[in-house]
């Protein structure tokens, strides 16, 4: 396996568009790394500049300290699973991993060790006499990585390889590339829109928007300290509540005022506040549905941040339940305990946690403490 | 045609399953292909059996049979052994070349006839008699054209037709170095995003298995044979358009080519009329980097100057500035939807003209060398 070096990487093309500006990243050898970002936000772009299927306008890409701008996809080393992959209909499940390797001129043994290897890693042994028109949708996905598998790649390249199965396989699949991640030691870089996807497989994750790197850390740390607005908001289902309030300083205490409201902030986040001369100004509170909660304890604990508000909305999960509201005009999302009784349109009282409260520059939008 | 290698391989695996040796000569009495070594001199004996009346014939300690494609004496077999065994496995030896050459002869002439019917070489009464006699049927139809960024090597037409190998109702051929086409039928493709998918699918398996650059540009449906060459040349030109305005995108339809199918076919002196009464005498020099991401990035939030100074990381002021600048130099205020508009096309026909001026250089090169 490999690791992999993007330094300064730019993708311009020909009519002034950028895709991916100043794109700097390290991935070490085994790393799962995962490109997350909304649509048109260079994530693939940059995938398919690693794969050598797309030129690099500037910057310096080496794979295992080796650069390789210039380098002949071919003799990258480097395996790629796509969404619109399709296997040869004609062919059986040995026939489909074996192409790649006849084409390439690998001998018969080799080819027939390589597949009976990938097969036993993917659990394909029982299919491998099957066409692919007699597999079900998971099934087809284990053998297009097969076909990944078998040329035995130092970096294995993946786009958006789940989003043309149902739900509940893309589930399934997802733990079934977890373990192979695992059984393989492979460096892995996987393109998703999904955060659920990126947030459950990867190691770390990039997080893109407009060909610009928001931030890269740990599915962990991106949820709990997110460096802006946008990071905040793309990671985490329900997505985070935002809320505009005018900063008030006297002393050591701040109180963030939304609307009739004044929420008084623990020391730890009020210092970053005094220390960035907010007085007066306005931020953006952001946080989490998990974070707000209509119980009694939370209501006692946190008495300087209860809003009275109405419900808009209901939506029951299970253990828990969505609750949508409004707050100073704002959409507002709660998530708390299914044993809950309020319901829809019924007066409510809610409280945030404070110390899981999260505010950010409203002009920057980058975050002044989490 | 058929190679001879081919025509070896047939043999040698009928000798491992009837150990009796087999040998293929041309009606002439060349030998083509055979599993022994042979120390006779065959050619009179051939010749004199190619000139009976018989079908099959004992001579000299072999078989011999006649193979005959569309009623013409093509290729004589010998089976050597004078046994009943071995008159039996000539018969069918003879029978398994006749139905290889049969088999490969009509799906060269099925390609070959496509590849005429692509380029619109053939009168249309031509075409139909041909299509009934090679059981090519009429279908609603669409052409892909699979534009390689290098020289495509074997690999690249061997994904393509192995992609859609199990269907005879598709064609799958070549007329230069880049490209291959695809001929498909898409009568159970109902919608437009069927066609896209399909476009993509073949992008994603040749980027994965040849692992080359490749770009797909497809044509309308139609329904008649005459017609498939409108589609080919409608695949043709989204290609080319799609290099000029779309260059970031993989797959591109015809369907779908917007304005720049407009602009594509403006004549050059008509777009330099038009640049000469948007600029005046001389295109402004001003498309630094800087410049041109403040544009685009303007045009992509739709002339919203906030989000756009957010998005670029400059102030407000700083992008009313730079606005305000290009205004001056171009006479242009693209703040305005007019402008704005006028300046967007201005920018397609400088591309389209950059584009036709370089494709000019490069022919004029190619003739020279």
């Amino acid at each position: 396996m490999a690791s992999l070096s993007l330094k300064n990487i730019c993708k311009k093309y020909p009519n002034g568009f950028e895709a991916v500006k100043d794109f700097n990243l390290e991935i070490e050898d085994k790393e799962f790394i995962i490109f997350v970002g909304p649509s048109g936000c260079g994530k693939s772009t940059t995938l398919r500049m690693v794969a050598g299927l797309e030129e690099i306008s500037s910057g310096e890409l080496s794979i295992d300290g080796r650069v390789v701008n210039d380098v002949e996809p071919k003799d990258r080393d480097i395996a790629m699973v796509f969404q619109n992959y399709a296997l040869y209909p004609h062919m059986t499940v040995f026939d489909n991993m074996a192409f790649g390797l006849k084409l390439r001129k690998v001998p018969k043994e080799e080819i027939k060790q390589k597949v009976e290897e990938a097969a036993r890693i993917l659990d394909l042994e029982k299919l491998l006499d099957r066409k692919p028109k007699a597999l079900s949708g998971g099934q087809r996905q284990r053998v297009a990585m097969g076909r990944a598998i078998v040329r035995e790649p130092k970096v294995f390249l993946m786009d958006e390889p789940l989003s043309n199965l149902d739900a509940k396989l893309r589930v399934q699949m997802r733990a079934e590339i977890a373990s192979l991640h695992h059984r393989l030691g492979a460096t892995i870089i996987y393109v998703t829109h999904d955060q659920t996807e990126a947030m459950t497989l990867g190691t770390r994750i990039v997080v893109l928007k407009d060909g610009i790197i928001m931030q890269v850390d740990s599915p962990q740390k991106l949820y709990n300290q997110p460096n802006n607005l946008f990071v905040a908001g793309f990671i985490g289902s329900p997505q985070m509540n935002f809320l505009d309030a005018v900063c008030k300083i006297e002393g050591d205490k701040v109180s963030l005022k939304v609307g009739e409201n004044s929420i008084v902030l623990p020391p730890a986040k009020a210092k970053k506040l005094i220390d960035g001369r907010y007085n007066g100004k306005t931020v953006v509170i952001g946080i989490r549905p998990e974070d707000i909660d209509d119980s009694k304890v939370a209501l006692e604990a946190h008495k300087d941040s209860v809003f009275n508000t109405k419900v808009t909305g209901y939506e029951l999960l299970g253990s828990e339940v969505l609750l949508y509201y409004t707050i100073n005009g704002t959409s507002m999302t709660a998530k708390v305990s299914s044993n809950t009784p309020a319901r829809l349109g019924d007066p409510i009282k809610l409280a945030m946690d404070v110390n899981a409260m999260h505010v950010f520059d409203k002009e920057t939008e980058l975050t002044i403490t989490h | 045609m058929l190679s001879n290698h081919k025509l070896q391989v047939t043999l040698e695996e009928i000798k491992e399953i009837s150990r009796i040796d087999l040998a293929l000569y041309s009606d002439k009495g060349k030998l083509l292909a055979s599993t022994y070594q042979s120390e006779e001199e065959m050619e009179d004996a051939i010749r004199f059996f190619a000139d009976s009346m018989a079908e099959s014939q004992m001579l000299s300690g072999c078989h011999f049979f006649k193979i005959l494609i569309e009623n013409e004496l093509e290729y004589i077999l010998l089976a050597r052994a004078s046994s009943e065994e071995a008159y039996m496995i000539g018969r069918l030896a003879a029978c398994q070349v006749r139905n290889i050459v049969s088999a490969f002869r009509e799906q060269f002439d099925r390609n070959s006839f496509m590849q005429n019917v692509v380029l619109g070489n053939m009168l249309v009464v031509d075409m139909y008699n041909k299509a009934k006699k090679l059981h090519i049927e009429t279908a609603q139809r669409v052409v892909y054209i699979i534009e390689v960024s290098q020289k495509k090597d074997g690999v690249v037409m061997e994904t393509v037709k192995n992609l859609f190998a199990s269907t005879t109702r598709d064609f799958i051929t070549e007329v230069d170095e880049r490209s291959v086409i695809l001929v498909k039928d898409v009568r159970d493709i109902e919608t437009e995003d069927g066609l896209a998918s399909l476009a993509e699918m073949i992008v994603a398996n040749l980027q994965t298995e040849a692992m080359v650059q490749v770009r797909v540009g497809y044509g309308n449906r139609v329904d008649l044979l005459q017609d498939i060459a409108r589609s080919y040349q409608e695949a043709k030109m989204a290609l080319e358009v799609g290099n000029i305005f779309y260059v970031e995108e993989n797959t591109i339809s015809y369907a779908n080519l917007g304005i720049g199918r407009l602009i594509y076919q403006i004549p050059i002196s008509l777009c330099e009329m038009f640049l000469k009464e948007v600029f005046g005498e001389k295109v402004p020099d001003i498309f630094d980097e800087e410049t041109t991401v403040t544009i685009n990035k303007f045009f992509e939030n739709n002339l919203n100057i906030s989000e756009t100074a957010r998005q670029l990381y400059v102030h407000r002021n700083t992008l009313v500035y730079r606005l305000e600048r290009i205004e001056k130099a171009l006479g242009l205020d693209i703040r305005t939807f007019e402008d704005a508009m006028l300046f967007k096309i201005a920018l397609m026909v400088i591309s389209h003209m950059n584009y036709q001026k370089s494709s000019t250089e490069q022919e004029v090169e190619g003739e020279n060398e």
